[in-house]
């Protein structure tokens, strides 16, 4: 009997202490951060999140003109004080636990990311795969709420914008754990992606704006980071190289010159520049490092599978020949891309940013260890030699371009 | 405890080789699981996997003088064989030795246990209140005895382990394999087997295994329960760690407190599949939950041993002291966020516990057989 009081009493104590999980935060109490800013403003730090209305969808149905996000700023010496900041001028408590985004402008990229950001590491509410992204020659508040896509939310439109990479890899990818996981890397430098603000032309169906400037967004390109300060850019074509030789590369198009010497002129004018296009389906790439007497050499091997895109010229791919032809000036435009890219990132940069540092290491781990401080020189100065072949699996629904005879 | 009561315990008790075996494991990959510590033994790099495997011979050996010890007297528990040895007095106070022992382990794990909720789920939420939780529920289950305990781990251990495999399996597209070369390019022969014995000594459940021995139906599954069992978990843990390694790199892994738990917070299927780590903690949390129970138990046992009163008085005196020491211990530092004593007094004390005492004992015995075969 005593026993069964006891339970009961017990019971009854869990009843009303089990009711939820202790400091539990409803939803109508927070503010859901899809985006984050991160900027220097003087000798501070300006947080800026993007945080998601949710009165939005209602209102819009009854006509109201509420946003779908509203932008909320702080500013403090750190990361943790400019956080707080927001709590004395945003009535809800940020969770940034949705956050699929963090934007750093240019100033604060170029102060040098982990000692700031250790915050952002240490709590565990932000999730290590949000997407890190430069704002290129701009503050991160700048190009927040930028918004030139079909999707309500900006920051799911940038988001939308980085995931386009499995189709065109003139961008990267990086998240935050990417970016931390290369950062502690010998023989690697770290490379971020970029969004970047752009003129658009606005094309009006009154015809009466017709041709005034508008904003857009394009993350096309990269940041590269010597340790962890953002020192250069390079270009989206530079881009598609490194994702090249990284191995990074899903779907995408290369546009070549149609073979010459097999242009027979029929329709179109020997003057046009002719291009053809391959859509790539799989791309394997092999980098290697070798010491030769004359000094280190780099070398990549890429292999391509593709189907072909476009064929603009009187090439004839139903001809096994021609088709080759096709094959090897797929080849060769690639080759020289990477091989440009390559030397001017040697000549320009100087930073390995490819990871041929990481392959020394790991083939000639005794050897690395007395150069790895002169690594960026030695890469710098190093031989690249590039092999490519294409395999075209695929000729769409058509053979003969149907400009050939 | 008289010898009637003593026996009706060891009778109700009785725990069969799987139940043992899961036990075991289960002890052991929850304490290679909680923080990986495998990440910051020398040589801290890509080749920490390789120490890991390098350290199951070194378990094995170390584990030779309790598993003679254990072998000889399978009717007895480690303080029961002391005693027996070493006489009443001296006996009491190596058993008082191994019940500290036992009782800072407990004191331990519970802290660490503390950590990894306040970091993985409840941040806000006092020491006190956190520690009560998986207290009581430890409490319940010791209560119930070893053979309930067993039967528990029987049904959740496996599918603890099912899960991690799921887990392993799941992020597979963050692997990057090229984290784990060059293989020993960077290492010394001497540091792989440094960070071996260190690692090895972490893993103190040769003791526990010794306490269970008597337990056991069949004892001559002793031998193979504790091999079998330090071989699947070291593999266990061996996965854990590559996955971990290739995932994260070496370099970022060892800065992390709970590097398995950002491994699962990574595993997401586009575009919004994610948040695995939800499942894992509640695997995490069992899987700690058995391993505080079972030293709460063994604790128990070892106390009702010196005092000669029922083990199951002492359960509640001792979660009531460990949930005291956790607090007095949280509330002042962290216990794994910092490098500080706790490590180097865990390795003295599984030295001097697996070890000296041990071969101490066995020098006694060995004196004493000869003398009373001349005698």
């Amino acid at each position: 009997m005593k026993r069964k009081l006891i339970c009961l009493a017990l019971s009854f104590v869990l009843i009303f202490s089990l009711t939820a999980c202790w400091n539990a935060r409803e939803l109508n109490t927070v503010g859901i951060s899809l985006a984050m800013g991160l900027d220097i403003e003087g000798d501070k730090i300006l947080v800026t999140f993007e945080i998601v209305n949710p009165s939005y969808t209602q209102k819009n149905h009854g006509g109201g003109d509420v946003g779908p996000v509203k932008y909320v700023q702080g500013i403090g010496n750190t990361i943790f004080e400019a956080f707080r900041d927001v709590s004395l001028k945003f009535d809800r408590r940020i969770l940034i636990s949705h956050n699929k985004l963090i934007i750093l402008g240019e100033d604060f990229a170029r102060r040098g990311l982990i000692n700031q950001t250790d915050q952002l590491f240490r709590n565990r509410e932000l999730r290590e795969t949000a997407y890190m992204l430069i704002a290129k020659g701009a503050k991160a508040y700048e190009v927040m709420g930028i918004n030139n896509g079909l999707e309500d939310l900006p920051g799911n439109y940038i988001l939308n914008l980085i995931r386009n990479k499995r189709d065109n890899p003139k961008t990267v990818d990086v998240r935050i754990m990417n970016y931390l996981r290369d950062y502690y890397l010998e023989g690697i430098h770290t490379v971020a992606g970029v969004v970047e603000m752009i003129d658009r032309t606005q094309i009006d169906e009154t015809g009466k704006d017709m041709g005034t400037k508008d904003k857009e967004l394009t993350v096309i390109g990269a940041a590269v980071f010597k340790d962890d300060i953002l020192v250069a850019y390079i270009s989206g074509n530079d881009t598609k190289a490194l994702n090249y030789i990284k191995n990074d590369v899903k779907k995408g198009l290369i546009t070549f010159p149609t073979p010459k010497d097999i242009v027979r002129n029929r329709k179109s004018n020997l003057e046009d520049k002719h291009l053809s296009s391959v859509l790539t389906i799989k791309v394997k790439t092999k980098n290697d490092v070798e010491i030769k007497d004359e000094g280190i050499s780099l070398k990549s091997k890429v292999k391509i599978r593709g189907t072909i895109g476009e064929v603009i010229g009187d090439i004839d791919v139903y001809n096994e020949e021609e088709f080759k032809l096709l094959e090897e000036a797929c080849s060769n435009t690639v080759k020289e891309a990477i091989k440009h890219t390559v030397e001017k990132v040697q000549r320009e940069i100087g930073l390995d940013i490819f990871g041929f540092g990481l392959i020394f290491q790991r083939k000639y781990p005794d050897e690395f260890k007395k150069i790895k401080d002169n690594w960026d020189e030695i890469f710098s100065h190093a031989d690249y030699q590039i092999e490519v072949e294409t395999n075209l699996i695929r000729t769409g629904l058509i053979d003969t371009p149907i400009n050939v005879d | 405890m008289s010898n009637v009561n003593e026996r009706i315990i060891k009778e109700r008790n009785k725990i069969y080789y799987n139940q043992t075996l899961l036990l075991l494991i289960n002890f052991r990959v929850m304490l290679g699981l909680n923080n990986l510590p495998i990440l910051r033994v020398p040589p801290a790099n890509q080749d920490v996997w390789i120490v890991l495997l390098l350290s199951i011979p070194y378990i094995l050996i170390f584990s030779l003088p309790l598993l003679f010890l254990s072998n000889k007297f399978n009717n007895f528990n480690l303080i029961e064989i002391i005693e027996k040895i070493m006489g009443r007095i001296l006996g009491k106070i190596v058993g008082i030795y191994y019940f500290l022992v036992f009782l800072y382990y407990l004191v331990i794990f519970s802290s660490t246990f503390v950590e990894i909720l306040d970091n993985a789920l409840f941040r806000e939420t006092p020491t006190w209140a956190t520690a009560s939780l998986f207290l009581i529920t430890s409490i319940h289950i010791a209560h119930k005895g070893l053979r309930n305990l067993a039967r528990l781990g029987e049904v959740l251990i496996p599918l603890i382990l099912v899960s991690l495999f799921v887990f392993v399996i799941l992020g597979y597209d963050n692997y990057q394999f090229a984290n784990l070369f060059p293989i020993l390019g960077n290492s010394t022969f001497k540091d792989i087997n440094r960070g071996a014995i260190d690692i090895s000594l972490r893993f103190v459940d040769a003791i526990i295994a010794t306490m269970l021995t008597p337990y056991l139906v069949n004892k001559k599954d002793l031998n193979k329960v504790y091999i079998r069992s330090t071989i699947y978990s070291l593999l266990t843990i061996t996965l854990i760690t590559i996955t971990t390694l290739t995932t994260l790199g070496p370099e970022f892994a060892k800065r992390i407190n709970f590097p398995f738990l950002t491994y699962t917070r990574l595993i997401n299927f586009q575009p919004a599949i994610q948040g695995f780590e939800s499942v894992y903690i509640v695997f995490w949390i069992i899987g700690n939950i058995i391993r505080i129970a079972g030293y709460l138990y063994i604790s128990s046992v070892s106390l009702g041993q010196i005092t000669g009163i029922r083990n199951d008085r002492f359960i509640l005196p001792l979660a009531i002291l460990t949930l005291i020491a956790v607090q007095l211990i949280k509330d002042t530092r962290p216990v794994l966020g910092l490098r500080g004593p706790f490590n180097q007094i865990t390795l003295i004390i599984s030295f001097m516990s697996i070890l000296v005492i041990p071969i101490i004992v066995i020098i006694v015995y060995l004196f004493r057989r000869k003398f009373k075969e001349r005698g």
